[in-house]
């Protein structure tokens, strides 16, 4: 431990995955992955199933052992946190119960290990919102509720760093936007270092602010979703003299196709030279808008294709 | 450890598990009592009256030994407390709040002897209701103290205990549940046997894991193959074998990835 990691909080709340590659046999299930999880911010971390997300998040909380790299949470590998409830929760699976033990029961056995009031059960079943199946089985629960019961479990220490793994499954479209709130206000309010796996880009698109995609155990990209590459922007055009309009923009060497009677859509061509073009053509124009393709559309296109999928070395 | 000591305890006080194999040792120590007074015939020459054989010290310890009779359910719930987190998972949220797995291992050790010398202390209490009205009624007066049966009960309780961290044992180095108990029994019940049977093996007999726990409390053995272990050497025996097994199975394991 050195002075200089507790004295910034930002540190401590950081998340650092350093060249982490772990073999399964012959079976390389994560390669020389890096990328950082920063405080106050939601990082996805998106790659279609089998990509390698949920062994990259075991490494990172120490429940499996990288064949190299390493993972760190404010600068110390998991195992080494001095107090690992208060600096991470993880949601794995919404199967870590015992199927006769109630919630309640579930939550108090973990706050007793992490050495929190008991009464931070009873918050946190309010907060997920169970209180009323609060003693029940787990047996009797939903997968929804399950969810629930998986996050609030994750929450007990108060971390500063949450990680969870498709915690989309099993939610209804109810309970993903209560998710997505929550995890916005505990990145925007709290400050806390998020970061949430998912195979369904849309699931995570609109909560956060970084992407970190996978594919085939390496990383395929790192940064802001606007700025993901392989979008082609188009430009809709709606016109009452669409035919007048198509030539002037093809001939500028433009993709011109037609939406529906009264728009085409133009590729090729930035928003700004489509509209000059039209008042130069003395063309009215009712309506022009960019579009990009669906971030879905990019998603699949860098996770789909092992030309693409392996980085420049 | 104090924290996950209490962790470990709400997690055997929140399911049904203790109770059945509590309810099941006890039954059996009692069946184990039951058959042995009214199994045991009075001995002598017909026409003779012979003193009744439970005024021997030796009888009456004998039947104290029936306290350590539901060994074998103390053995299943240490197995089965620790297969449990990976049955269920639970292994994920166990081991994330604390990192460190050898002090998991290490509270689950010290609630399942505590357990396990509940079962113990139920056992004897019932061996000892049984035992007290059913040779009074022979007019055999019981010497608790100077015939030691007391003694013996007690060391039947220790034997639970340690039944219980045995388990506990087996748990870490065999992590499939249904596979781990199925082999406990195995062992207990066939392997130790064809060593008792087998002239080669009768010398290391008297080494093994039930064994050394008959040896604790007194019991007689089956096959001996060398002299009797006094009961301090079975005990050390016994918890020797648990803590092996604790210690194998984080040593092959549970450095491993958690499931």
């Amino acid at each position: 431990m050195t002075a200089g990691e507790l004295s910034t909080p930002a540190a401590a709340a950081r998340v650092v995955v350093s060249g982490l590659t772990k073999d399964f046999g012959r079976l390389r299930a994560v390669d020389n992955l890096s990328f950082t999880v920063e405080q106050g911010s939601v990082t996805g971390f998106l790659g279609p199933n089998g990509a390698g997300k949920t062994t990259t998040l075991r490494m990172i909380l120490g429940l499996a052992a990288p064949t190299s790299g390493v993972g760190t949470i404010g600068g110390r590998r998991y195992v080494d946190l001095t107090d690992p409830a208060r600096s991470v929760g993880a949601v794995l699976e919404a199967t870590s119960f015992l199927p006769e033990r109630s919630a309640r029961n579930h939550l108090r056995v973990f706050c007793a290990a992490a050495g929190v009031d008991d009464r931070r059960a009873d918050e946190l079943l309010a907060l997920v919102g169970l209180t009323g199946v609060a003693r029940s089985p787990v047996t009797s629960y939903s997968l929804g509720m399950r969810q629930r019961l998986s996050l609030a479990t994750a929450l007990i220490g108060d971390p500063r760093v949450l990680i969870l793994d498709e915690p989309a499954n099993g939610l209804d479209p109810q309970g993903m936007a209560w998710l997505r709130e929550l995890l916005r206000q505990m990145a925007d309010a709290e400050g806390r270092a998020v970061l949430v796996s998912s195979h369904v880009l849309s699931e995570v698109e609109q909560i956060v602010d970084r992407v970190v995609i996978i594919a085939r155990g390496r990383l395929v990209y790192d940064g802001t979703l606007r700025e993901l590459p392989g979008g082609r922007e188009a430009v809709v055009l709606r016109t009452p003299t669409a035919g007048p309009a198509r030539a002037a923009l093809a001939a500028l060497g433009a993709e011109v196709s037609d939406s529906d009677d009264a728009s085409l859509t133009v590729t090729g061509l930035p928003i700004g030279a489509v509209g000059h073009a039209c008042w130069q053509a003395n063309i009215e124009v009712h309506e022009l808008r960019a579009v990009g393709s669906t971030l879905e559309q990019r998603f699949l296109a860098l996770t789909a294709d092992p030309g693409q999928a392996v980085p420049p070395r | 450890m104090r924290d996950l000591l209490r962790s470990e305890w709400r997690k055997v006080m929140t399911t049904r598990l203790w109770w059945a194999l509590l309810l099941a040792a006890v039954a059996v120590a009692a069946l184990a009592v039951f058959t042995q007074v009214s199994g045991t015939s009075s001995g002598g020459p017909p026409g003779t009256v012979a003193p009744d054989p439970f005024t021997l010290a030796s009888n009456q310890r004998s039947l104290a030994t029936a306290g350590a009779a539901g060994g074998v359910f103390a053995l299943a719930f240490g197995i089965i407390m620790m297969t449990t987190e990976f049955r269920h998972l639970t292994s994920r949220p166990t081991f994330l709040v604390q990192p460190r797995r050898g002090r998991v291992v290490g509270a689950k050790l010290i609630v399942a002897a505590a357990v396990g010398a509940a079962y113990g202390l139920t056992s004897a209490v019932v061996v000892a209701a049984v035992m007290a009205p059913w040779l009074g009624a022979k007019g055999v007066s019981i010497g608790w103290v100077s015939n030691g049966v007391l003694a013996t009960l007690a060391r039947a309780m220790l034997a639970m205990a340690i039944y219980a961290v045995v388990g506990v044992g087996v748990g870490v180095l065999v992590r499939n549940q249904l596979a781990a108990v199925i082999g406990a029994l195995a062992f207990l019940f066939v392997i130790e046997d064809l060593f008792a049977v087998i002239p080669l093996l009768q010398g290391c007999f008297r080494f093994l894991p039930g064994p050394a726990a008959e040896q604790l409390v007194g019991s007689q053995l089956l096959s001996v193959g060398g002299p009797v272990l006094t009961p301090l050497q079975g005990g050390l025996l016994f918890l020797g074998w648990g803590l092996a097994l604790a210690l194998a199975g984080w040593t092959l394991t549970m450095r491993r990835d958690i499931p």
